[in-house]
């Protein structure tokens, strides 16, 4: 590993550890290059191609510093930077890896979507710097890089959700995203304050060993608290802010919606899990039992996404409220967590990360999926999915693949990352959590399985001759996030260590 | 490496199958299914293993590798056969080819999705009769329903979505309930690791420990009912029947053939292996319900068949009634009884499948199954009516067919149980079923078969062709062998069986 | 000296004033204004502590949560924009074809 062999003042030393960042961002520059040196030349395939090797690039940086055991403690542990206002460490990698996975789908797939757009440079660059920003929430360790990041993250989002401009459901979607976003950034930005104001510092750490000295001000930090966790429950599409997420999701490009609901809320639990862990763990006896306020958000997060996605009529907006479950599964990495019981909370936090990496592919393909279906023009209703199996079989079995992961069925990735996940939390005294969970996910079989059943079993409505024209970057992201969904069951053994490693290192 | 070997090559035969164009789909599938049989005569052939694998018995072509590890209990690739498994192993190869040899006429529509989902259930199949590590068992158990599924809902008759909607409705609740009853045995257990034999023989040294303040002979108790509820929906049993007539009557023939051979065996393979092996001292206290479960399923079983029209359905129903003996038997704990449940098993997979395939292969030439439609079909079609009622006398317990030797072994063995009390009574009550059998079978032959010629349907009746006739010949022949020569698997069944009596006192 | 409660009460009227706008107001313009209100609202709070606790960090972060703002603004009337040609109005009621 060359990397620590640098001096770790140096900016080189910098500029390596955040490799993933780094590569993310100059090829959104490339991207913005290319599109104005050539501004009236049809470039979708050479951006494409530029956007698609920046993921990948970094993807590839990614996992090779995991494997490498870069900011890991087999190599001496975090590496901070900046003055401790970002550390690069195993938490960070994992979630950068969900993330450029993610982007790297989506690009692929939006190669095709994007084939009669005017201006394709856009919405790669957007996509790209929204992934540049979500690479570093994932390494922010100060609420000041926390929110910078959050907010370049968030930025380019609506932008996305709102890009087909003359599209009115696009537009719509995307001012519900921006107003709901701009409140709860504002209700963010509020909640740091008064948190500086408890404790006299932004540094994750710094915070941590003040709070035990907060006295006067324990109910500042507490309101300030429970603001800052408004803004990831916005971030996260959790109960109570979720409310933008059926929305945003529905009336946005598939593409953008599968990118929003698999990276962008993995990258809310990403900051969510390295604020709370190491900053606000010793508020837990101080000033709000933030735990039970998850606890209890999760519960409602799981009855009521599921709840509402088993009466959906329109497939996207389905899978939109299932995508709103899911953050409630995920919001028990937080919830199960108590003072005091390192292991326990490593494992089921970790058990959470490992879930949302898996949740990242079925989720993705699945939206993937759908844009396959928006481009074809087929429909979006249950119904109109009636015998898309017939003409388009590949695909069709990847998202039946989906949706059986989705709903944990034992074939697939799904299966283990929920039970793991449900295991821990037994294990850390939260049964009421673990079944919840084990209901809703019953529950949640049924409208999967309505997908299935439309696309399988039922025989064509409408014509369907839209089908002959294969979209090949379609075709590609979905088919591989199928295979890789389905390795996930055998190869889940890495995948659950290296998160449990990781947020064993955040407790410590 | 042999079972890795014939797990491989049929996952990927199953993949290959997918990738062709449908007009070689039939004989490609054919060809390659050909391959596991080999394997698995192979295997039988060099079977050298003595005892039961979960009782610490040598377990035939045993191999063990780390998968992944969970709150401290070791996950493994651990599979491997012993004289229970391979006997079933053999007959799901066996029957996969045939059966997909008798799809090459119903099936006329995407045949090489249809033949790929068979192949893929065939691995699935093989994986759950091999798996020794509960997870490992569990994904391939769960791994079954989808092909299935897709099986019956796609090329299924007229109410083939709600058919099998309800079949994977009702075997994944029963699936869920079973996995949480067996977790909290399992983490009452001071195992750190999933390994079936290693929970077993945890189990058997008496290392059971309360659960959240619930003691160990009660946790016992209520793991036992609860995996009993999961895998009776399987078999199944009466109350829990209801899905197997919907799934057997809208599913096309081969689907039937694989549901009724092999499918339903699933269930009493784990009953066998879970509940009476690893909680056998709780098998005995539930003994007289298991009883009564059984006897009910034999004779209502057969009261429904005798109230029906349609063929498949009276088959249908019928495998209700058969599946009841072979709980009888599992329950008796005897050396016959036991090893007689485990050879019926094999056996009525051979049988049910026979009549199942002969069934389809009437209704291709009449397109009708209805009894009343049609009769005096034996001048017609010779041979497929001359394997029928060979089959149905198979069914009614033909001295030299299997069916004989499994179910004569049962009553035997249940005759003289000692764990079951009134163990007469259940077992008389159970061969009056035999009585009904014969009755309901003969009169559907009788109304059918024989007599003047008469069709209700348009269609114009021809001999069945080579492909429709070989399998059941095939079959015919396995079960006259197995009748003749039950030893073949006897032998093996009983060498794996008796060390469960031991465990449970019984002898 | 002003006591820093002071500045708390005074980032706190602000904070629920621009809540109060947002929830009242059905002019998507009126809505952004508001937002902003809330956001300096965070900022007092920012410099206030930064001078009680002595360090500079409060002043440092609020001069980036005031860049995010104007960030965020712009993208705002971009979207705002859209929303015009669209629906004819500003009114963030009109956007409703999809149920909430």
């Amino acid at each position: 590993m060359s990397l620590l062999q640098i001096e770790p003042t140096s900016w080189l030393f910098a500029l390596s550890s955040l490799g993933p960042t780094v590569v993310l961002v100059l090829s959104a520059l490339a991207v913005l290059a290319i599109d104005s040196l050539s501004p009236d030349a049809r470039s979708n395939t050479r951006l494409a191609a530029t956007a698609a090797a920046g993921t990948l690039i970094a993807l590839g940086i990614t996992v090779w510093y995991l494997l490498a055991g870069t900011g890991q403690p087999a190599t001496g542990g975090a590496i901070s930077l900046f003055s401790g206002a970002i550390v690069v460490d195993g938490m960070g990698l994992f979630f950068t890896a969900i993330f450029t996975s993610v982007a790297a789908l989506v690009v692929v797939a939006s190669y095709d979507y994007l084939e009669d757009d005017a201006n394709p440079a856009a919405f790669y660059s957007l996509l790209l710097f929204a992934t540049t920003a979500m690479s570093l929430m994932a390494v922010a360790n100060s609420l000041a890089t926390v929110f910078i990041s959050l907010e370049m993250a968030s930025l380019p989002s609506y932008a996305l959700v709102a890009y087909l401009k003359t599209n009115r459901g696009s537009v719509e979607a995307g001012l519900k995203y921006f107003l709901i976003g701009a409140v709860s950034a504002a209700v963010f930005a509020f909640g740091i304050s008064l948190v500086y104001a408890a404790t006299g510092s932004l540094l994750l750490p710094d915070i941590a060993t003040a709070i035990g000295d907060v006295t006067d001000l324990a109910g500042i930090l507490g309101v300030g608290i429970l603001m800052v966790a408004g803004g990831f429950l916005f971030k996260t599409a959790s109960v109570p802010f979720h409310f933008w997420a059926p929305e945003a999701y529905e009336g946005a490009p598939a593409p953008v919606s599968a990118f929003l609901s698999s990276a962008s809320k993995a990258a809310g639990f990403a900051v969510a899990f390295r604020v709370f862990a190491e900053a606000f763990m010793p508020a837990l006896d101080v000033a709000v039992d933030w735990g039970l306020l998850f606890g209890i958000l999760a519960v409602v997060t799981m009855v009521l996404g599921n709840f509402a996605a088993a009466t959906q009529t329109n497939v996207k907006r389905m899978l939109a409220y299932s995508s709103i479950g899911h953050a409630g599964y995920a919001l028990i990495g937080l919830a199960a967590v108590t003072a005091g019981a390192g292991a326990n909370n490593a494992t089921v936090m970790g058990a959470a990360m490992a879930h949302l990496l898996v949740y990242g592919f079925m989720n993705t393909g699945a939206f993937l999926f759908i844009a396959m279906i928006e481009r074809w023009g087929v429909g979006r209703t249950f119904e109109d999915y009636a015998g898309i199996g017939r003409k388009a079989p590949m695909a069709s079995m990847a998202m039946a693949v989906f949706m059986f992961s989705l709903a944990g069925l034992p074939l697939f990735g799904g299966f283990f990352s929920k039970y793991f996940l449900f295991l821990g939390a037994i294990n850390a005294g939260f049964w009421w959590l673990a079944a919840v969970g084990a209901v809703t996910s019953a529950l949640s079989l049924y409208y999967y399985s309505r997908v299935v059943k439309a696309l399988w079993l039922e025989e064509p409505t409408g014509n369907l001759d839209a089908l002959d024209s294969k979209p090949t970057g379609l075709y590609a992201a979905v088919i591989v996030a199928g295979v890789i969904t389905v390795l996930l069951l055998p190869g889940f053994g890495p995948v659950i260590e290296t998160a449990e490693a990781a947020a064993a290192a955040v407790f410590a | 490496m042999i079972i890795e070997a014939l797990l491989a090559f049929t996952f990927a035969a199953a993949l290959l199958v997918f990738a062709v164009p449908n007009r070689y789909a039939h004989k490609l599938a054919f060809g390659l299914s050909l391959v596991p049989i080999v394997g698995s005569l192979y295997m039988w052939s060099a079977f050298e293993a003595g005892g039961n694998a979960l009782t610490g018995g040598q377990i035939a072509f045993e191999t063990v590798a780390p998968w992944l590890e969970v709150a401290g209990y070791q996950l493994q690739w651990y599979v491997g056969v012993d004289g229970i498994s391979l006997p079933l192993v053999v007959l799901t190869t066996f029957l996969t080819a045939l059966a997909i040899m008798s799809a090459w006429t119903p099936i006329d529509d995407r045949q090489s999705q249809f033949y790929g989902l068979m192949l893929l259930m065939e691995a699935n199949l093989i994986g759950v009769f091999t798996a020794l590590d509960f997870f490992l068992w569990f994904v391939f158990w769960e791994a079954v329903l989808v092909p299935m599924y897709f099986l019956i809902g796609v090329w299924g008759g007229p109410r083939r979505k709600y058919a099998a909607i309800k079949f994977f409705v009702y075997t994944n609740i029963a699936s869920l309930v079973m996995f949480i009853a067996f977790m909290a045995l399992v983490f009452s257990l001071p195992v750190d690791s999933f390994g079936l034999p290693e929970i077993t023989q945890s189990l058997a040294a008496g290392e059971l420990t309360a659960f959240y303040g619930l003691p160990a002979e009660t946790l016992a108790l209520v793991v036992f009912a609860a995996m009993f509820v999961g895998f009776a929906v399987k078999v199944p049993v009466v109350p829990v029947h209801t899905w197997l007539p919907d799934a057997h009557v809208e599913a096309p023939t081969p689907a039937s053939v694989m549901l009724a051979g092999v499918l339903l065996k699933m269930g009493t393979y784990a009953l066998l292996r879970f509940n009476f092996t690893m909680l056998p001292e709780q098998a005995s206290a539930f003994a007289i319900p298991i009883g009564i479960i059984a006897v009910v399923s034999v004779i209502y079983g057969a009261m429904l068949a005798l109230a029906q029209t349609d063929l498949k359905r009276i088959v249908a129903y019928s495998s209700v009634s058969s599946m009841g003996y072979v709980i009888l038997g599992l329950i008796a704990f005897t050396e016959f009884g036991m090893g007689g449940a485990t050879f019926q098993m094999v056996a009525h997979g051979l049988i049910s499948g026979l009549m199942f395939m002969a069934v389809g292969v009437i209704y291709n030439a009449t397109h009708t199954r209805i009894v009343d439609d049609m009769s005096g079909l034996a001048d017609r079609m010779p041979v497929a009516v001359w394997i029928l009622v060979a089959g149905a006398f198979a069914y009614m317990g033909l001295p030299l067919m299997a069916g004989f030797a499994g179910e004569f072994f049962i009553f035997v063995g249940s005759f003289g149980s000692t764990a079951l009390p009134y163990a007469p009574v259940f077992t008389a009550l159970a061969m009056f079923g035999i009585v009904i059998v014969a009755g309901y079978l003969l009169l559907a032959m009788q109304r059918t078969l024989f007599g003047p010629f008469r069709l209700e349907t348009d269609y114009e009746l021809t001999r069945a062709p080579m492909h429709d006739i070989a399998p059941l010949v095939a079959l015919l022949g396995a079960i006259v062998l197995l009748g003749v020569a039950p030893s073949l698997f006897f032998d093996m069944i009983l060498d794996a069986t008796v060390p469960i009596l031991e465990l449970g006192g019984g002898l | 000296m002003v006591p820093v409660e002071y500045y708390l009460l005074l980032s706190s009227g602000l904070f629920c004033i621009g809540l109060f706008g947002i929830l009242t107001r059905r002019n998507a313009l009126y809505f952004l204004m508001s937002v902003e209100l809330m956001l300096n609202a965070a900022n007092i709070n920012l410099v206030a502590f930064s001078f009680y606790w002595g360090n500079l960090t409060g002043q440092t972060f609020a001069l980036f949560a005031i860049a995010l703002a104007a960030a965020e603004v712009a993208v705002g009337i971009g979207i705002i924009l859209a929303l015009y040609r669209n629906f004819g109005d500003v009114d963030v009621m009109q956007a409703a074809t999809m149920r909430w």
